[in-house]
């Protein structure tokens, strides 16, 4: 299971098959800027990284943290 | 007080490309600021169409798409802080010399921060009716004044919004940030209020003149200071006695540069009175309760005079 689409639908309290590569804040009323902080620090807590706030505004999908987040590894 | 429409304004479309602009580029932000302005519209439309058009001469071409990055950096580092303040159970830092290097001496850093800091006045609810406060509350006090002195001036928009509405007054601007006076000689110019509204680099905490001002004000300063009260009672020593002031600061809300703590409304009027100010009107204004955020942020503004004796 992706980590990322986990931390999502933890994070946004929705189910985690109803998340695709392309959910965004554009396509997921809870996934506003605040949940996006809420996403990216629980990333760091479970893998050990930090995000920078350039990274942070790049949040825009579930793809673009995918990409992020393999820059990280 | 004169009225918006004669005075300077922008393409009233610039608004809806900002919008546009966040939506398309910075989507998790766009849902918040759509509802802030809903909720004010016309405030909004007002604010946006003076401040855009500002912004435009002082940056360039691209102004639009500075203030958009802006706004996105400024409002992710001020959640991320905020979320780590109801974590940590206070603000991360304390001191300037904490924040100095990070900063305020990291021209990168405030370029971005700056137009973010900007924006929020238009893009946030609870700024827009701070900005009706000042506008409906504060200028008409103005009046019979003849000057009034802006302590930490910043970009100057306060100061530039007084002389557009106020065509009698001459403000004075003493911000400690040369770069930040640049912006406001920018922004005063574009306005077409430059030979009214000037703007001098110094020190709000110390800073003082021969003449008294007939009126003062300083718009989020307190909370970057590590002794608010030192400006407040230089703001005292600034004014004549029964002189209006407007001040506003922000309470319970982290951001990097915030290292005076305020928990409550009642502190910072209670400055205000210690410094020899009678308080006249108060406004606590905040974004919606959100439960995931402990400490709920928000910002007061208070309309004051300089009191003439003790009891008066």
């Amino acid at each position: 299971m992706s980590i990322v689409l986990k931390t999502v639908a933890e994070q946004l309290q929705i189910p985690i098959e109803s998340l695709t590569n392309d959910s965004s804040p554009e396509n997921l009323k809870n996934w506003d800027s605040l949940a996006t902080i809420r996403i990216a620090m629980a990333l760091e807590m479970s893998e050990s990284i930090s995000f920078t706030t350039e990274e942070l505004v790049k949040f825009s999908s579930i793809s673009a943290i995918n990409e992020i987040l393999s820059t990280k590894k | 007080m004169t009225n918006m429409q004669n005075t300077r304004k922008n393409d009233p479309q610039d608004a809806q490309k900002l919008l546009e602009l966040i939506r398309t580029d910075y989507p998790a932000f766009y849902q918040s600021v759509n509802e802030n302005i809903s909720k004010n519209p016309n405030a909004f439309k007002e604010l946006s169409s003076f401040a855009l058009g500002w912004a435009k001469e002082a940056i360039g071409a691209d102004a639009l798409e500075v203030i958009a990055k802006g706004y996105a950096y400024f409002v992710t580092d001020v959640n991320r802080h905020q979320i780590e303040y109801c974590i940590r159970g206070h603000y991360k830092n304390k001191s300037y010399t904490e924040v100095y290097d990070q900063i305020y001496n990291n021209d990168e850093y405030m370029n971005i921060y700056h137009w973010g800091v900007f924006a929020t006045l238009f893009l946030w609810n609870h700024h827009l009716r701070i900005y009706d406060f000042y506008r409906d509350q504060f200028l008409p006090m103005l009046d019979n004044c003849a000057n009034m002195i802006e302590l930490g001036s910043g970009s100057g928009i306060w100061s530039t919004l007084t002389c557009s509405l106020c065509p009698n007054i001459t403000t004075l601007g003493i911000d400690i940030s040369k770069s930040s006076l640049n912006i406001a000689q920018k922004i005063s110019k574009s306005a077409g209020v430059s030979l009214r509204a000037s703007f001098k680099v110094g020190d709000a905490l110390t800073f003082k003149q021969n003449a008294l001002f007939d009126a003062g004000i300083s718009c989020f300063l307190l909370e970057h200071l590590e002794a608010p009260k030192e400006l407040m009672n230089n703001l005292a020593q600034c004014v004549k006695p029964g002189a209006p002031i407007f001040i506003t600061a922000a309470i319970t809300a982290a951001e990097v540069d915030h290292i005076y703590e305020f928990k409550n409304e009642v502190e910072v009027l209670d400055l205000l009175n210690e410094s020899g100010f009678r308080i006249l009107q108060v406004q606590s204004t905040s974004p919606e309760p959100d439960e995931r955020l402990c400490f709920l942020p928000r910002s007061i503004a208070i309309i004051a005079v300089r009191k003439s004796s003790e009891h008066w």
